[in-house]
């Protein structure tokens, strides 16, 4: 540890090659560097999970769809599915028991109160925000361009952190009525 | 003395007296926000197992891409750690930086008057407190004048705060020689996350009248921009006798921060402040001014999950006439840099260096009171140092070991190790403990004030305050609504400022600074979270603590307690957040602080309500009502009180 003698340092004040130096010292470490590795798609999914079941407290949807369960359907994302059980499985929505569902086809969407869409695939999304349009299920998805496609609500990273966009022409077209609280935290509302 | 203001020399001396008088050090250090060991997250004591029990507000401040072996949950972090976020900053509707600082348990605040407040952490408080260090966005806020912060001259768009981490204890390892009794970390949100229009007006109260005005868009395709501006007009405060202070001020500001993303790996962001205030001097019929602006660089490039480097350049132009008694030019430059990665699974390494200098011209107007010999002056710092997290036991027993070197030119080389562990019982409950070494190193006050003439003189043979701090700390989660933090400290200081001779009384003239001061400091802090519903949000804390600070034997300074020990023996704190409606939300905040017998200033109450409607997504009206329990009290020493405020605000996003 010869650089941090207190004489080369002194030497150093006067060359002023401090930068130069830590840089030194630096790049001396990077050959050391070992690259880790750290499963960060998993904490992104449970992060999510509990967003989602934030979501549901702050949403009102209509009356008429009401029902014994409260169920969050999950198409295209067998990951998250997964997390959204392990992350909220025991959680209720105003007293109903939240279940999960797996769907394939928007047709069996008609029990979800959300659902999101976990397709990378733009054409295919927007099948599923139009055939959905009409239903008063909330839609959710992380792609970059689902507010423009009608969807309801879009999850964006920004410096590592979740945010979301909320598009409310979209909700208040189904009548899915969102509190201005969530509105509030919304990076952008349409 | 943020103000210096010497003028009721005897008198005013008396209780401000080594307070005017005490510095701190002038190594501004320490590169960027977040390099602890422990990397405070805010996930406020919440696990990440216990994700669903978060709020959409905690959830928000959660990295899900950064956190991974090196960055731990705060539940696990081996120091005295609160993360204070920006939605609590806005709920609380504050105005000012120091105003935040209250809301954070541990954090003594003491304001005097309009402009001037006393902060520390840990004891030994004065308006010239010179034992923290207090950074935003990487950037030093402490002056090198006396090692403390010119409060007035420090502020941002309240809204556009991320978070503010503080840290109780040393952080010298890492953070650097101001970092003594603890760190205060502003950090500001990102460009991204601040993108489209703020405006808000509003006044009453202790303001005038206050306006902001923030925008935010896309720069190109490569990332963010934000450009605001503020102005803030304050309202005098109280006198303690008749009528007001006669301090009325205010601070014009506008900064811009930019954030690109250069590549896939690397990112770069641009920032930087300019700042005019003025403040009505009871005394002069003339203001006293302070203005100043700060550029500042940083560019990140990420390898992988855990390994980084950080380079970031600093510059900070500031100057300050208090049209009594000096005038002060100061331009600061910082290089720093700093590297993360690991060895093998076990060992996360920061290594990082910085070099640091400070040039000033510092004129006195009344040099029978006050000046500085010489007048101009330049200080050249240089530091490395490293850190190491070793997993000793998986997940279960963490050791970290620091260590800072850096060479300066008022004392040469100082060294200040510290050593951690946490140990994880199990996923509700964390142990941790640390000691550690800091110094305080000399300043411009120490070495080369004159005060009245040649009375009172600065002493190049000052040398660094030592504190050997040993702490200890426990966290549990008792239920999912209910989690406790208990910290515990034993700080030894040696070689603390002192007079060669009484003060009031010399046998001879000069007296100087010297470090025959010694003492010990002990305490503990409790902050107990609950949660009862999601909509409700408590937050109490009590801190004890207790200073014994004397000279060493044949001293003739006899002050040196009295100069020292202003510190409230005992502090309790209560925060409620309560949304009571979709659209309408409440903070409610008491505090019980202790007497300071020393200045004669008693224990006081206060209690701040905050109601926020959000007439519509866009729009939010706010009345916040500060120290309602009575008309005015006395916070600190200096003749000034504090008075009951209510004001208005309205915040339109567009």
């Amino acid at each position: 540890m010869a650089f941090l003698s207190g004489d080369f340092m002194k030497l150093l004040l006067r060359a002023r090659l401090q930068v130069r130096l830590c840089l030194a010292v630096a790049l001396v470490f990077f050959c050391g560097a070992i690259h880790a590795y750290a499963d960060t798609s998993e904490l992104e999914y449970r992060v999510k999970s509990a967003f989602l079941y934030n979501f549901t407290k702050f949403i009102e949807w209509p009356a008429a769809r009401k029902r014994a369960d409260f169920v969050m359907c999950v198409a295209g994302s067998p990951q998250l599915h997964a997390k959204l059980v392990e992350t909220i499985g025991d959680k209720e929505n105003n007293g109903m028991p939240i279940k999960f569902s797996s769907i394939r086809h928007p047709g069996e969407a008609q029990n979800c109160q959300l659902v999101f869409l976990g397709f990378m695939d733009a054409a295919r999304l927007t099948d599923w925000v139009g055939a959905l349009s009409d239903a008063a299920v909330l839609t959710v998805s992380d792609d970059s361009g689902f507010i423009e496609m009608g969807g309801m609500i879009q999850f964006v990273i920004i410096d590592g952190k979740i945010r979301f966009d909320i598009n409310q022409t979209a909700a208040n077209r189904s009548s899915i009525k969102m509190s201005s609280k969530l509105l509030g935290l919304a990076r952008n509302v349409n | 003395m943020p103000k210096m203001r010497m003028q009721a020399v005897n008198t005013h001396f008396k209780h401000t007296s080594c307070r005017g008088v005490l510095p701190a050090s002038i190594l501004f250090m320490l590169i960027a926000p977040s390099v602890y060991a422990v990397n405070p997250q805010p996930l406020l004591l919440a696990r990440v197992d216990d994700l669903a029990s978060l709020s959409l507000e905690s959830l928000m401040n959660i990295d899900v891409v950064s956190v991974s072996k090196r960055s731990e949950p705060l539940q696990q972090s081996p120091a005295a750690v609160f993360v204070l976020d920006g939605s609590t900053i806005i709920r609380s509707g504050v105005k000012s930086i120091p105003e935040a600082l209250r809301l954070i348990p541990g954090v003594q605040v003491a304001r005097l008057d309009s402009h001037s407040y006393a902060i520390t952490a840990r004891g030994f408080n004065s308006t010239v407190a010179d034992k923290l260090e207090v950074l935003m966005d990487g950037r030093s806020l402490y002056t090198p004048l006396y090692s403390g912060v010119f409060w007035d001259a420090q502020d941002t768009l309240m809204d556009d705060i991320e978070r503010i981490e503080v840290i109780r204890g040393p952080g010298a390892a890492l953070w650097g020689a101001n970092a003594v009794n603890g760190v205060v970390n502003i950090v500001t949100k990102s460009a991204a996350n601040t993108q489209g229009g703020f405006q808000q007006a509003g006044g009453g109260g202790e303001f005038d009248g206050f306006a902001a005005w923030r925008y935010g868009g896309k720069a190109g395709a490569l990332g963010h921009y934000r450009v605001y501006a503020k102005t803030t007009h304050y309202a005098p405060q109280e006198s303690a006798g008749a009528g007001d202070a006669n301090d009325a001020r205010n601070h014009d500001q506008l900064g811009f921060r930019t954030d690109l993303q250069l590549s896939e790996s690397d990112k770069l962001t641009l920032q930087g402040d300019l700042y005019k205030g003025r403040i009505d001097n009871p005394l002069s019929n003339k203001a006293e001014s302070t203005s100043g602006y700060n550029v500042i660089a940083r560019w990140k490039r990420r390898y992988d999950h855990s390994t980084d480097t950080e380079v970031q350049f600093v510059y900070d132009q500031s100057s300050r006439d208090d049209t009594q008694t000096f005038t002060e030019d100061r331009n600061i430059y910082d290089v720093d840099i700093k590297h993360r990665f690991t060895v093998g699974k076990r060992q996360n390494f920061v290594i990082g260096g910085g070099y640091h200098t400070t040039d000033d011209n510092i004129g006195s107007l009344n040099p029978a009171v006050l000046k500085f010999v010489p007048a101009a002056r330049k200080d050249e710092t240089v530091d490395v140092f490293a850190q190491d997290q070793i997993e000793l036991i998986e997940n279960k027993l963490h050791l970290t070991l620091g260590a800072k070197y850096e060479n300066n030119d008022y004392t040469g080389d100082e060294f200040q190790p510290s050593a951690r562990f946490s140990y994880i019982v199990d996923e509700r409950n964390t142990v941790w403990g640390a000691v550690s070494r800091a110094v305080r190193i000399p300043n411009r006050l120490d070495h080369t004030i004159d005060i009245f003439g040649g009375i009172l003189v600065g002493d190049e043979n000052f040398t660094s305050e030592e504190v050997l701090a040993y702490e200890f700390g426990y966290r549990t989660l008792l239920n999912s609504v209910l989690s406790a933090d208990v910290a515990v400290f034993y700080n030894e200081y040696d070689k603390l400022r002192s007079f060669t001779d009484d003060f009031f009384n010399p046998q001879s003239v000069p007296v100087r600074f010297v470090n025959d001061g010694a003492g010990r400091t002990q305490g503990f802090e409790l902050t107990v979270r609950w949660e009862p519903q999601p909509a409700v949000k408590v937050l109490a804390s009590y801190v004890y603590q207790d200073m014994d600070v004397a000279v060493k034997f044949g001293s003739r300074d006899v002050n040196i307690a009295q100069n020292n020990e202003n510190d409230p023996n005992n502090q309790v704190n209560l925060r409620l957040d309560w949304d009571i409606a979709d659209s309408w939300s409440v903070q409610a905040r008491a505090r019980w602080v202790d007497a300071l017998d020393d200045v004669e200033v008693k224990a006081y109450s206060a209690l701040d309500i905050t109601s926020i409607w959000r007439l519509s997504p866009r729009v939010e009206l706010s009345l916040v009502g500060t120290n309602l329990l009575d008309p005015q009290h006395a916070e600190f020493s200096g003749g000034n009180e504090i008075g009951r405020s209510i004001h208005g605000q309205f915040t339109w996003h567009f």
